[in-house]
């Protein structure tokens, strides 16, 4: 139980709350694609993406999705009937291939995990990553794991100097090469875990391996922009291929180690024959830098993943390419489409749409208390529409965006102060039948409530309905801040026995204290300054009012027209009122013969519209943190 | 011995009586050559006596000197550096210049009397010991009507102890001044170096530099106000760019100038300063007045010299973009990481180079919890940080970091650090040069401050500077090459004179007997503010050390005065060979006297053709 109660590990730790902003069902990849296996027995492809989904794809139509990582993808391995992900959350997953879900959670690594290796023999795996750790897993036992018996032993390589970036095994696992920063290859023999050597050469990160299946050569493709064949056993490097323009990231080998296929920052793929390494023919440009190459099931053409969404099937060039008999054909034998990532995202002022433009252009709008996109716009000027959409209020901050998957994702403000620091009314609001329009909502409060509607069934409020829902295939997630995932579970799904156990473990105290009771309403208070204008007649100012300026406090949602009644109440009174101090009633008319309307406020000489609100005024008219100072007169009424 | 002095004293009273020729119409300098004789011998005496171990070193300095007013070597010691910087005395010199006509002007234009700013400075004129009207100018200025920012004050202050300091020396007098008034205002200007105790000399060369910059912005602030300010001439660009080569021609060629003519003009040049007419037939006398409008438009010298470029080069791991971010920079902290024993041996250029290199490109990955926004991927990735120079000052100061807060407060990091006289440039330009070609540029030891002690208020401070009044500095004023190629031409314009020059030096260093006015040497023309506060070698103080050392070290005549160097250690200062300069920097066990800020100059290679 210990891996799938991360909430009790680390208690002192913030928990954040985020939420992701997508599709009931996210066909296309989002953003580029980290890895690729293919099933050959089925024909089934799986890709893994920036997205954080792993995609399958039976005779390249999309099968289904494997939704459960909170961040990229970096790396998957099909073993038998299971695949294992590794991912930048800091975890690695085993999952039922068949199925699509998610069986167990491995949190051991520290930081990003990059890249996996598999001895289909011996049936382990490998994974390895930026915490310069290895950890090798038992597919067995990995897959025998269940949600309440996932206690696991691993045993670790030890010696990694620095962050891992590639690992690579040969089938049989009597070797394990890991490439890193270290700009070295370094080995061990992952039967007794004993670290062999080390192989230097390359002049830069090496993010490419391949081991030959006897364990006897090894394929390495460097940031240097060179390959390097490398003899383990006389420990040398025999062979430079330099044919891409820029760093290699990719590496395949023929069954026979005859031919290498490489793909690059450059964009190419590459095929080399290795024994006449002058001779190598361009299998595709691509649209982007090639980041993973999967040969299909016959072996005869490689699928392409590149840090686009799109996946293309290339055919690989036969000995007439090789001999310049014959030309590669220009375009792929098939695609399997990516969708758009969202690249630009801005806040609008009322601080909850959301305005984004993706990687083709187009512009939407999103709401974020629905967490739904409610407008397409096509592919208009992303600038000008803002400038359209730009509103004369302020509110304050309560989340934050991240684009780091291609989708909105919302961080909600990570404290009571945070996250509870916009208060609107439930006008602007947008709250329709509400008797009282301008009773006060908060944002932060009413997400969280939607958020967590379906776990230990928070009541809807039964008197007014000022409500929001979130769609139930949102997922939530509960994180450290900053840091890694502690839980990930869709909004639907909080109903779960299994799930509300571990939210009660997770989700942290001043959340459940917000949402479940009609808690009191914490307001963000601005401070400021009333001074009458020098145009207000002396007579007609309260004793004393003249001396010092005035200094109130109010909640920072107050409008100008409420400053204005008191000035009228509580400063002015005419010069011979019977009584001095300012205890009179406010619900009495105000004795002086003067209304509201006559009231004029100004800052920094601004004229103040009477239905601004006092943050407007400090954010976009006073613009300093220093207290507020408004000044006021009397103007003829119309 | 005897010879020596036969030698020496005749050549000085010669050179002397010209001076007095030069100077007659100030009728305070004839006492000076009166008392030359017998001063002389005590001078030569007194240094004898100190090469037996027992005599005052104050008797016989070969410049003039500044002396402690309690806690202020921290002071003496930058003063002295500064000094001696390569080209730092000759463009403070004009940048004060074109204040006091810019400040004249502008006095001019707002109370319409045209002659007020000259006529402040007939007034306030007699009481300074000043020898030029410029600077007349430039204390009448101080009265104005314009209020001067603080800063300001301090630049002129500065000025005004360079040009007591070139008076004490032309008068050969050994008082110690004492910089009184430059310490005040610095004072006023910053309340940091308030009260008597020792102050760091890395933060006062900052600061005095700081000051210098704002005070050339000021400058150009004032112009660009009031355009009004300048005539059309003297804005309108010179053409001529090809000066700097004209100059080694011109040194080559003539020699022969008549003397009389020379200090004639110099004198003339005086009296034209201060005025707006221009003398375009002569190149120095245009050089006081309309000329150096062009080079105020936006001449910040100490940005041209002491400022050069860094580069931040962040490569994302994961995508392999790379971003680059450029910071100017005034100096280099070199980090303090080694132990003695690294350096203990001799150490051969190239390897203290190396570590210098080391010290301050370097190289860093942000990963685990500073991992780096990376903008295309758009989230944290782990980066590589290189820390380049893209361009390294023309006067570069590496700040040795040898004072270190902890929780024990401030304390002192004695552990050497090799000083190499020649380093190599570690420029992005020459770090780059393939391994069979020479790097464009080297570096060239000029000035050190060393401090003492065990911890920085308990410390001492002693500057090692090359003894040289830099004529090559104002050979050639450039004041009209066009603004950007300034600072190229003035490392050209070294590297000229050492190419030329270098072989005759010692021989024009005795041969300045001979010359009466500086404003011609050689042949080539002189800026005539090397009269005014320029540094004013006394060559026979620094020829007997030299000549005393054959017979004290039993060698051969081994040292050129090139390769002598000026220990100045408040009001001591004592000419040493560039041996024993060396021998000075070299490791000792557990010293506590230790270089930390190094100068060095630029030296750019350029292939002749």
């Amino acid at each position: 139980m210990a891996n799938l109660k991360p909430g009790g590990q680390n208690p002192r730790k913030k928990v954040q709350v985020s939420m992701v902003i997508c599709e009931a069902e996210e066909k296309r990849h989002r953003s580029g694609v980290n890895a690729l296996q293919i099933d050959p027995a089925l024909d089934r492809l799986y890709s893994a993406g920036r997205d954080s989904i792993i995609r399958v794809y039976e005779h390249e139509r999309y099968l289904h999705g494997m939704e459960h990582h909170t961040d990229w993808v970096n790396d998957i391995v099909l073993c038998c009937g299971g695949l294992i992900s590794a991912s930048s959350d800091t975890t690695v997953k085993v999952w039922n291939a068949h199925k699509g879900f998610c069986m167990s959670t491995l949190r051991t690594h520290k930081d990003y995990v990059k890249a996996l290796a598999y001895a289909k023999d011996r049936e382990q795996v490998a994974s390895a990553g930026l915490d310069k750790s290895i950890y090798l897993w038992d597919i067995n036992t990995l897959t025998a794991l269940t949600a309440s018996n996932n206690t696991v032993t691993t045993s670790s390589l030890m010696g990694s100097k620095e962050s891992i970036y590639s690992l690579a095994m040969n089938p049989s696992g009597t070797v394990i090469v890991s490439g890193s920063t270290e700009k070295a290859l370094r080995l061990w023999d992952p039967r007794n875990c004993v670290k062999l050597f080390k192989l230097k050469g390359h002049a830069d990160n090496v993010k490419a391996l391949v081991v030959s299946k006897d364990g006897t050569h090894c394929i390495s493709g460097s940031s240097d922009g060179s390959i390097k064949v490398w003899s383990l056993g006389g420990q040398r490097c025999i062979q430079t291929i330099r044919v891409h323009s820029d760093s290699v990231w990719a590496l395949l080998a023929t069954e026979n180690f005859s031919h290498v296929i490489s793909g690059g920052r450059d964009k190419k793929v590459i095929m080399t024959d290795l024994k006449n390494p002058q001779s190598s023919v361009v299998v595709c440009v691509e649209e982007a830098p090639v980041l993973k190459m999967c040969f299909t099931a016959d072996q005869q053409a490689v699928w392409v993943s590149t840090s686009h969404s799109s996946i293309r099937c290339w055919k690989l060039p036969t000995e007439k390419h090789f001999k310049e008999e014959a030309k590669m054909p220009s375009s792929p034998i098939s695609l399997i489409p990516g969708g758009a990532a969202i690249r630009q995202a801005v806040v609008l002022n009322d601080k909850r749409h959301i305005l984004t433009k993706d990687a083709n252009e187009n512009v939407a709008l999103y709401d974020v208390l629905r967490a739904r996109k409610i407008e397409d716009l096509g592919q208009i000027n992303f600038q000008e529409e803002l400038k359209n959409r730009f509103k004369f209020v302020y509110v304050p901050n309560w989340f934050n965006v991240d684009l780091k998957t291609g989708m909105l994702t919302i961080h909600l403000g990570q404290d009571e102060v945070d996250c509870f620091s916009a208060w609107v009314s439930a006008r602007d609001a947008g709250i329709r039948d509400c008797p009282e329009p301008d009773q006060k909502v908060n944002y932060g409060k009413l997400l969280l409530q939607a958020l967590f509607e379906h776990w230990r069934g928070v009541e809807k409020d039964p008197e007014n309905k000022l409500y929001f829902t979130v769609p139930k295939h949102i997922p939530l997630i509960l994180s450290e801040v900053g840091g890694r995932t502690l839980y990930r579970v869709l909004v639907g799904d909080t109903v779960g026995d299994t799930e509300n156990a571990l939210l009660n473990d997770t989700v942290p105290n001043w959340v459940i204290s917000n949402i479940e009771e009609n808690c009191t309403n914490k307001f963000i208070k601005v401070q400021f300054y009333l001074q009458p204008h020098s145009s207000v007649p002396s007579h007609l100012l309260k004793q004393d009012r003249l001396k010092k300026p005035d200094r109130l406090v109010a909640n920072d949602f107050i409008q100008c027209r409420k400053v204005a009644e008191h000035i009228l109440e509580k400063l002015l009174g005419d010069g011979n009122a019977n009584s001095p101090g300012g205890d009179a009633d406010s619900s009495t008319p105000s004795n002086n013969g003067y209304n509201v309307d006559q009231i004029e406020l100004t800052c920094n000489d601004q004229i103040l519209d009477p239905s601004m609100d006092l943050r407007t005024v400090k954010h976009f008219i006073w613009k300093s943190s220093a207290d507020l100072t408004l000044h006021y007169r009397i103007v003829n009424a119309k | 011995m005897t010879v020596l002095e036969n030698n020496v004293i005749p050549s000085r009273s010669k050179l002397s009586l010209k001076r007095i020729h030069q100077t007659r119409d100030r009728p305070a300098r004839q006492e000076a050559p009166l008392h030359k004789k017998p001063f002389l011998e005590d001078m030569l005496n007194g240094y004898r006596s100190e090469q037996r171990g027992n005599g005052d070193a104050v008797h016989d300095s070969p410049v003039a000197t500044l002396s402690n007013m309690g806690n202020t070597c921290f002071l003496n010691s930058v003063l002295y550096t500064l000094r001696f910087a390569p080209t730092f005395l000759h463009n403070l010199h004009h940048l004060i210049g074109d204040l006091a006509l810019v400040g004249s002007r502008l006095t001019q234009n707002k109370a319409k009397t045209s002659s007020l700013g000259r006529n402040m400075g007939a007034i306030t004129g007699p009481s300074s010991r000043s020898t030029s009207s410029k600077d007349l100018l430039s204390l009448g200025t101080s009265n104005d009507v314009i209020p001067k920012s603080k800063v300001q004050v301090v630049t002129e202050k500065l000025h005004e102890l360079y040009i007591t300091m070139h008076n004490l020396e032309v008068k050969e007098s050994n008082d110690a001044y004492q910089p009184v008034a430059l310490l005040q205002a610095i004072r006023e200007a910053n309340y940091i170096f308030e009260g008597n105790h020792q102050q760091d000399a890395h933060e006062l060369l900052v600061y005095l530099l700081d000051n210098i910059r704002e005070t050339c912005d000021l400058l150009t602030q004032q112009v660009q106000q009031n355009p009004e300010l300048l005539t059309e001439t003297e804005i309108i660009q010179s053409s001529n760019n090809s000066k700097i080569w004209n100059v080694r021609r011109s040194w080559k060629k003539t020699h022969k100038i008549k003397k009389e003519k020379n200090s004639k003009e110099a004198i003339s040049e005086e009296q034209v300063n201060g005025s707006s007419v221009t003398d375009t037939e002569d190149a120095c006398s245009v050089d006081g007045s309309g000329e150096n409008a062009k080079k105020k438009l936006g001449y910040n010298f100490v940005a041209e010299d002491f400022e050069g470029v860094t580069l931040r080069r962040t490569m994302c791991l994961e995508c392999e973009s790379v971003t680059e971010r450029k910071e100017p920079f005034y100096d280099i902290p070199v980090p303090i990481s080694l132990k003695d024993a690294d350096f203990e041996g001799d150490m051969s250029i190239n390897s203290a180079s190396e570590f210098y290199r080391k010290a301050c490109v370097t190289s860093e990955k942000l990963c685990d919890g500073n991992k780096y926004l990376c903008e295309k991927c758009q989230r944290y990735n782990e980066a590589s940080r290189d820390v380049l120079f893209e361009k390294l000052p023309n006067i570069m100061v590496l700040q040795l970091k040898r004072f270190t807060t902890s929780s024990a407060g401030v304390q002192k990091v004695n552990t050497y650090l090799p000083t190499p006289i020649e380093l190599a440039c570690f420029c992005e330009t020459c770090c780059n040069v393939e391994d069979n070609e020479p790097p464009p540029h080297r570096y060239r030891l000029c000035c050190v401050i060393m401090h003492l002690g065990a911890s920085m208020a308990s410390g001492h401070y002693i500057a090692y500077v090359k003894a040289s009044d830099h004529l090559e500095d104002y050979a050639e004023c450039s004041r009209n090459v066009p603004k950007g190629s300034l600072s190229a031409s003035s490392s050209e314009k070294s590297l000229n004179f050492l190419k030329y020059f270098k072989p005759r030096t010692t021989s024009s260093l005795i041969d300045n007997k001979s010359i009466v006015s500086k404003s011609m040497l050689n042949g080539v023309r002189m800026c005539k503010s090397m009269d005014c506060c320029g540094v004013k070698l006394n060559k026979n103080v620094v020829e007997n050390v030299m000549n005393s050392y054959p017979r004290k070290n039993g060698q051969d005549v081994y040292s050129s005065p090139e390769e002598m160097w000026l220990e100045c250690d408040d009001e001591s200062v004592r000419p040493i060979t560039g041996q024993e300069f060396e021998e000075e920097l070299s490791y000792k066990p557990n010293s506590t006297s230790t270089p930390y800020l190094l100068f060095y100059s630029k030296i750019t290679d350029v292939p002749l053709d």
